[in-house]
């Protein structure tokens, strides 16, 4: 999936706003990988993430016209995935809805056994993302696979440097416990 | 970081690994590392844990689940700015219905209704849209008016695309070929619907009409409004008195949503030029699409079939229109 040059998908989310469905298709497609990946690691849960995808485009065409054009597109479409993707754990996961300070210890749930048996290894890097506290998780999957910096990341989710560094490093630590158990 | 304890190093070994260290401290933790045999080992553990990581590559929705969600939001959202769109359309009609105004409407009307007479004198029944886009936008149409089909030997297009508002027809086609749908546009079974589509589109000779009629944003999203309105309608109706009510009246609505929408601006934006709406009502032939629209929609209301919500729409539609030709 090749992706297009940043002009060219501004120009199809500009058609796309003026009434043109085939373009918001095409702009879609265009920025596919980067969407979905970003929901479905942060949701852990396929039917999940495609529906935050679904909001994510809603989104796009709401907000497509206060796009000024003065950061990259992409960057504008990642931060609306983002900003979707926590509201979309807010609304289907009230309570779990953190503010980065979780305790240390990963949630109860399957013993280790349980967790690798018949468990392939993407669905187990995605179980042992799923189990970070949510701002964690946010910032791992930004930095491990968006290869945003932690500055960058600290602005997309309206935190410090300090508590970004903090939040990787507790989720590395915490992955890594996880992990340990295939590895 | 020189001469840190293994403790400082391997707390920093994350960020070391993901580049977040300053220049001096990279070069501490790896110095500290090339003499330390634990904390190197810490290292290439925690290497291992970024290694799986970025490993891990899920797979992608296939493209065509893709772009169905992607259409299903864009018509999500072209029906969420249709709705805004009304509201304000209503607002507006209240604004304008006040003592002040009234001489203004009544004027437009006057000129509305003599322009009414113009086009529906001489003519009867029959309307002829195609002699009033050659006569007023220097068209020259095939065909002989309604009814008229374009034949080929896979599909059969009713003769409606140039009897009702320029643009109808492509998004006519349009909206199949989105919805993979039989809409009105054909008689025929419907398989392989995209691709007819497509060559539908590529070969009869009005698929540009919108183009070469200059159809403004404003207009082409006045359609898109008035489509999510079909649309509706074809959700809530039987799929036969669906298609039929669509292929019947779905093109009046358009003109008549138009003449509201056109003579609504003209009123609140320009009061004292009452003129201009005659000229715009004779452009988007209002006076007719008026009419046809309220008498489809009565008709339709009459057969007492729409559920609450369209049927509260529509009444709400007659209102306006009625507003406006009281």
């Amino acid at each position: 999936m090749q992706q297009r040059p940043e002009a060219e998908a501004l120009n199809l989310l500009r058609q796309a706003l003026a009434g043109d469905q085939a373009a918001f298709c095409s702009f879609a497609e265009n920025y596919r990988r980067l969407i979905y990946q970003i929901a479905i690691r942060y949701l852990n849960n396929e039917a999940d993430a495609m529906d935050a995808c679904q909001d994510v485009m809603m989104n796009i065409l709401r907000k497509g016209h206060l796009y000024r054009g003065d950061g990259s597109l992409e960057g504008w479409v990642r931060t609306v995935t983002v900003n979707t993707c926590k509201n979309a754990i807010r609304s289907r996961h009230p309570e779990r809805f953190d503010d980065g300070h979780d305790p240390d210890s990963l949630p109860s749930g399957d013993s280790p056994e349980q967790c690798v048996a018949g468990l392939q290894h993407s669905a187990h890097v995605r179980q042992c993302i799923g189990q970070l506290p949510d701002k964690q998780r946010m910032t791992v999957i930004l930095k491990i696979y968006e290869d945003m910096t932690l500055q960058e990341i600290a602005g997309s989710l309206n935190c410090t440097l300090g508590t970004a560094k903090a939040n990787f490093f507790h989720a590395v630590a915490k992955l890594k416990q996880c992990l340990e158990r295939l590895l | 970081m020189n001469g840190k304890r293994c403790e400082d190093v391997r707390e920093n070994l994350a960020l070391h690994i993901a580049g977040e260290l300053d220049a001096d401290d990279a070069r501490a933790v790896a110095e500290h590392l090339a003499g330390c045999e634990q904390c190197s080992a810490q290292h290439a553990g925690m290497r291992r844990v970024f290694e799986r990581l970025q490993n891990d590559h899920p797979p992608l929705p296939g493209e065509r689940d893709w772009q169905r969600l992607a259409s299903d939001a864009y018509i999500r959202w072209r029906d969420e700015s249709g709705r805004t769109w009304r509201a304000r359309g209503r607002e507006r009609l209240k604004a304008w219905f006040t003592p002040a105004a009234r001489p203004v409407l009544a004027a437009a009307l006057v000129l509305l209704t003599v322009t009414a007479v113009v086009f529906l004198g001489g003519n009867g029944d029959v309307y002829n849209r195609v002699d009033f886009y050659a006569r007023h936008f220097g068209e020259s149409l095939p065909g002989d008016g309604p009814g008229e089909t374009f034949e080929s030997p896979d599909y059969t297009v009713m003769g409606f695309s140039y009897q009702s508002q320029p643009g109808s027809f492509v998004l006519g086609v349009e909206y199949a070929r989105t919805h993979q749908a039989c809409t009105f546009a054909f008689e025929r079974e419907c398989e392989d619907r995209a691709s007819r589509l497509d060559r539908i589109l590529n070969e009869y000779p009005h698929a540009d009409f919108d183009d070469r009629v200059g159809y403004s944003a404003d207009q082409a999203r006045q359609l898109a409004m008035l489509q999510s309105l079909q649309e509706n309608i074809r959700r809530r109706l039987d799929p036969l008195e669906a298609e039929y009510f669509l292929y019947r009246f779905g093109n009046w609505i358009q003109d008549m949503s138009l003449a509201v929408a056109t003579g609504a601006v003209t009123l609140a934006g320009e009061k004292d030029r009452a003129g201009e709406f005659a000229r715009l009502a004779e452009k988007f032939n209002l006076a007719r699409g008026a009419v046809d629209a309220l008498t489809a929609i009565e008709a339709i209301l009459s057969r007492g079939t729409l559920e609450a919500a369209d049927y509260q729409a529509l009444q709400a539609r007659l209102a306006e229109i009625y507003t406006i030709l009281a």
